[in-house]
């Protein structure tokens, strides 16, 4: 399963950023690997469940707040200095919608799998160590000089 | 005389891009009504005549699926109602299908899938061309 989610949560995560936020991220794996320690500042974490059965998938997103100020910015037709923080969680949220949406098509051939509702919130400073080591496996980007991380736990 | 339409989506980020992607393909829109979810789409179609919807199917309080069901048991889903949504799940689709949507635009879009499917059932905004038939009206 890791890898036919992991494959189709790269390309979901490509084509929503280019599609929707008109950038184009640059999978970076050694960002994943200097991301066990609480480095970062405050970053953003969004999460989206689905569930087929007794089986669980959650999905993760991580991110600065300068990169998803630039995402709010960029669907909003804002500058990025007016975004409101609640414009950085609602773009947030949509973006994880579109992503795990997509991945679904995807893997989910026998239209078995429950999408919830994203959720959003910003992390603690130098918490974001702590949070993406809940995931099983990771996935790691530069978007224009800026992380972006997803994640996946299963259960 | 312009199009009145209800965007219907618990992101204000997607409904912003749906009311900029209709401008953009020049749909002439004399209103443009929001509502969050299913529940307060039903508030406005209380008060206003509307010509489309475009609601997402995902949302809290009342989803699309349920705010179909509603507008079915009153007989008055509008003749043009377009669901815009990441919902990948043909069995869902074809249930909203069977509620009286008239066809679906799968989130992420490009803009000309959305001016497409728009124009099957509005006609096509001025000074533009219809090439391949849209994403979602045939299974």
């Amino acid at each position: 399963m890791d890898k036919i989610w992991k494959t189709a949560l790269r390309e979901s995560i490509s084509e929503v950023f280019s599609t929707m936020f008109f950038l184009v991220p640059e999978e970076d794996p050694s960002l994943a690997e200097s991301m066990t320690g609480n480095q970062a500042q405050a970053w953003l974490e969004g999460w989206l469940e689905v569930t087929k059965g007794q089986e669980t998938v959650k999905v993760w997103i991580w991110s600065p707040p300068e990169l998803v100020k630039e995402l709010a910015a960029n669907i909003l037709s804002l500058e990025p200095d007016n975004t409101t923080p609640d414009d950085m969680l609602d773009a947030y949220k949509e973006m994880l919608n579109m992503v795990v949406g997509r991945l679904l098509t995807v893997v989910d051939t026998e239209s078995e799998w429950r999408m919830g509702l994203p959720q959003a919130r910003h992390l603690a400073e130098g918490t974001v160590g702590e949070a993406t080591s809940k995931a099983q496996w990771l996935v790691s980007y530069d978007v224009e000089e800026k992380p972006f991380m997803a994640g996946c736990w299963s259960q | 005389m312009g199009l009145r339409v209800l965007v219907v989506d618990d992101s204000r980020a997607m409904r912003s891009v749906i009311k900029k992607t209709l401008a953009a393909a020049g749909f002439p829109v004399d209103e443009c009504y929001e509502a969050e979810h299913g529940l307060e789409a039903l508030e406005v179609l209380d008060q206003h005549e509307v010509d489309v919807v475009l609601s997402d199917l995902h949302m809290p309080e009342m989803n699309g699926l349920e705010l179909l069901e509603t507008l079915k048991e009153q007989d008055r889903v509008p003749k043009c109602f377009i669901l815009v949504t990441t919902e990948g799940r043909k069995d869902r689709l074809k249930q909203a299908l069977g509620l009286g949507a008239r066809g679906y635009v799968s989130k992420p879009f490009q803009p000309e899938g959305l001016r497409k499917i728009l124009s099957l059932f509005v006609g096509e905004p001025d000074g533009q061309d219809m090439e391949d038939g849209p994403e979602g009206v045939d299974f």
